[in-house]
């Protein structure tokens, strides 16, 4: 209990660091402050306490992590119409995140060089590139399968992470972390789903479905998708190679507590 | 005389350099490697380039890595610039069709990402700590400099000292450190190094105020856009803060400008007519000439070569511009 509350007591602090570092009383007044995910915390430094490595260092570059993260977020908020000229204070709020987004990314690349360590500048610069590259592949629905569309998701997600963990030469945890993001998406996209939004996952997987499938096909579809991954992380968790099998009953709790929001996404449905 | 004319003897170089661009930027996705060539294509004047190879001249010259920061630098530059066209929702750049418009603002954003990850990748080379905590200083210094010219937007109230703030952030810091970083990666002593940071700092100022002369005296032919456009969009440059200094001409602008984005365009047209016909242009220039002194006068400290003497042709064409 003591090692659980200090590791939550070192999420918050990281998080406050962050939000420290992304703080601009002017962005304030027109964005909306960005979503820190607490999963991808939670693995860099779950990642971060497996390599062993002084705790100062290994906060230095879960900070970094996060605000390419929180970079590629915003922008990924950015309108595609750019807003109307008539409503001036939409038109600032879209200006003024891609400006974020660029700051955030700006923010990574002066932290990491404030430490000198260009190594981890470079490693992660290679995750943005193939990010991106996921990213055009999505958007310009390039999926010729839905399995292929699940490993888009899955890079797109998770290839910040995995750089950071193959930085730190700890890839044990790496099939772990990429199944547990995509099943964050695919609970978010089921939640779009059921509140009738037609978003784009729902479209490309009517496009590469065998029949045309109706919505509630779709949502079958994906729930089952839920539901295998969420059997293959319980596998993987048991199966954790020795050396780090202590941190299976951590890693346990955090999914039941995501397995228990899937149970109540389905019951709402 | 054109700038380029100033050094041919960079051609090589240049040509090196060029190449490196189009190789850095050759995605995997069609679309994303369409789109970060897109504006490659569209040419420019590649001025950070020139600037980081003339600088390493003074040094010992270590030629790969030269050409990454030249390359890094101008791929971050235009990262940049394709923001900024979703940004100002701008159809067209160096006359061609802008990434946001061929294609849409969502491949716009991945595009300039994309494009940022390359040039800090193009620096995998660079050890040196200096190199990467110039740069990255200066990422986000010119962040935040185009955060405060959307907040500076239409306000009348701003003095010199807030334009000097903003168009040091806009333009000259990234031209002072273009000299900076070459003079670093070629290996020249810290004090010509300081000198060429100062050099390219001045020159970058002026180069800028020119610019906002130029959006008033210039053609919509010559612009690409037409004559004002700063204004209209409620950017308030130098030759605009002078006449502010006029009491009549300010109620005119603040009646003009009703409510920062509702201009009355006939007013508007009135005002741009008297700006460009105004006292400010000239004091504009005077302003322009004494960073242009400043920035040859750095150039006194540096040994005489050929690089010296462009630098000081350079300087020297740019105060004389037409566009």
């Amino acid at each position: 209990m003591i090692l659980l509350n200090s590791f939550n007591a070192t999420i918050e602090d990281l998080k406050k660091q962050i939000k420290n570092k992304i703080d601009h009383p002017y962005l304030k007044q027109f964005i909306h402050s960005p979503s820190i995910s607490d999963d991808k915390l939670f693995f860099l430094h779950t990642i971060a306490s497996l390599s062993g490595k002084p705790e100062k260092k290994m906060n230095q570059y879960i900070l970094a992590t996060m605000l390419i993260q929180i970079a590629l977020d915003t922008h990924e908020t950015v309108p595609n119409k750019t807003s109307s000229e008539d409503d001036y204070d939409l038109q600032k709020n879209q200006q003024l995140t891609v400006l974020a987004g660029d700051l955030y990314s700006g923010l990574y690349y002066d932290h990491l060089a404030r430490v000198h360590d260009v190594g981890m500048i470079i490693h992660l610069a290679g995750a943005i590139k193939e990010i991106n590259e996921n990213k055009m592949i999505l958007y310009h629905e390039d999926i010729y399968s839905i399995d292929h569309l699940l490993d888009v998701i899955k890079n797109i997600e998770s290839l910040l992470l995995q750089k950071f963990a193959s930085f730190l030469g700890i890839t044990q945890l790496n099939h772990i972390l990429t199944d547990w993001l995509l099943l964050n998406r695919l609970c978010h996209e089921l939640t779009l789903l059921k509140s009738e939004h037609r978003n784009l996952l729902f479209h490309l997987l009517t496009k590469h479905g065998q029949t045309k499938q109706s919505k509630h096909h779709i949502i079958r579809l994906v729930d089952n998708m839920i539901s295998r991954t969420i059997l293959r992380l319980e596998q993987d968790i048991k199966d954790l190679p020795q050396g780090i099998r202590h941190i299976q009953k951590k890693l346990f709790n955090r999914l039941h507590q995501s397995f228990n929001n899937h149970e109540m996404i389905l019951e709402e449905g | 005389m054109k700038m380029s004319a100033a050094y041919p003897f960079l051609k090589e170089d240049l040509n090196l350099i060029e190449k490196k661009l189009y190789e850095t930027v050759q995605a995997n996705h069609p679309v994303l490697r369409e789109a970060s060539t897109h504006l490659l294509k569209a040419g420019g004047k590649r001025i950070r380039p020139v600037f980081v190879l003339l600088s390493s001249k003074f040094g010992n010259n270590d030629h790969e890595h030269v050409n990454d920061v030249a390359v890094s630098l101008e791929l971050i530059h235009m990262a940049t610039l394709v923001h900024d066209d979703v940004i100002d929702d701008a159809e067209v750049r160096r006359g061609k069709e802008t990434v946001k418009s061929k294609w849409d603002n969502r491949t716009a954003m991945y595009t300039g990402d994309y494009i940022f990850a390359r040039a800090l990748e193009t620096l995998s080379g660079l050890t040196h700590p200096k190199i990467h905590q110039i740069l990255s200083n200066i990422i986000v210094e010119v962040c935040l400099g185009e955060i405060e010219q959307i907040k500076d937007k239409f306000n009348l109230g701003q003095n010199f000292r807030t334009y000097l703030r903003r168009i040091r952030r806009k333009t000259a810091l990234l031209i002072a450190v273009s000299c900076q970083l070459g003079a670093i990666a070629g290996g020249a002593s810290e004090k010509i190094e300081k000198a060429l940071y100062r050099y390219g700092y001045y020159v970058g100022m002026s180069y800028q105020i020119i610019d906002d002369i130029l959006d008033f005296t210039s053609t919509e032919k010559e612009l690409g856009k037409p004559a004002g456009s700063d204004l209209m969009q409620g950017n308030i440059t130098l030759p605009v803060l002078y006449a502010l200094k006029d009491e009549a001409f300010k109620k005119r602008l603040e009646k003009c400008l009703i409510h920062e984005q509702i201009i009355d365009m006939e007013q508007m047209k009135e005002i741009i007519h008297d700006i460009k016909h105004s006292e400010g242009i000239a004091y504009s220039y005077h302003i322009s000439d004494r960073y242009l002194q400043k920035a040859l006068k750095e150039l006194e400290q540096l040994p005489d070569n050929q690089a010296k003497k462009t630098l000081k042709e350079i300087g020297k064409s740019i105060g004389k511009r037409k566009f």
